[in-house]
């Protein structure tokens, strides 16, 4: 695991939140262009989601 | 390797961006419709003529209503398979949202509604133009 590039901290990144990717929200354009019913889906469907990960030391977002 | 990070933040942007702004479009055509007293017609039928996996849905409901269940699976033969799905999705992202927990569909129920949405589509195609 590589050092956090602001502190130097090895610690393991935590996850703090899951957010919509691009894909995502390609597909919710998608939804809302052919059944705007439904466009709620990618945001209840992690497949749609990519995480955001911090070092739990200095807090800055890391890969 | 800065590089490709800002690369993919400009894609990510751009994409939220168009997809915020169809929805942003999307909610004045409706309220456009809606203000001149008629049912909104769906945009991308009205711009293509392609029909959505959910056309035919409220006219089928109406069918159902008026006990015509032959009507109702023409104009949309994917109803039970959306409505079961719908039922199923409601109740799972109810019980999470009453225990605060993050709202999340099991994949196997996303690939589900994937491919009911799929197959949904297909068939307005097999049934043809006039249930669109
Ligand atoms: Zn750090």
């Amino acid at each position: 695991m590589a050092a956090c590039y602001i502190c130097g901290s090895e610690e393991r990144p935590v996850m703090v939140k899951k957010n919509l990717s691009a894909g995502g929200w390609a597909l919710f354009a998608v939804l809302v262009l052919f059944c705007i019913p439904l466009c709620w889906l990618p945001f209840v469907i992690d497949g749609c989601k990519e995480e955001e990960w911090k070092c739990p030391s200095c807090g800055v977002r890391r890969a | 390797m800065p590089i490709l990070r800002s690369q993919t933040r400009l894609i990510y942007q751009v994409t939220r961006g168009i997809a915020f702004g169809l929805f942003g479009f999307y909610l004045l055509w409706n309220a456009a419709w809606l203000f001149s007293g008629v049912l909104p017609p769906s945009i991308l039928t009205e711009a293509t003529g392609i029909p959505c996996p959910t056309t035919g849905v409220t006219r089928g409901m109406a069918a159902i209503l008026n006990g015509d269940w032959v009507q109702a699976l023409l104009w949309n033969p994917l109803m039970p398979v959306y409505a079961g799905l719908l039922i199923y999705s409601a109740i799972v992202l109810g019980l999470q949202f009453i225990r605060r927990k993050r709202l999340v569909l099991r994949p196997i129920i996303a690939r589900f509604w994937m491919l009911a949405l799929t197959m949904g589509w297909a068939a307005k195609f097999v049934i043809g133009p006039q249930y669109w």
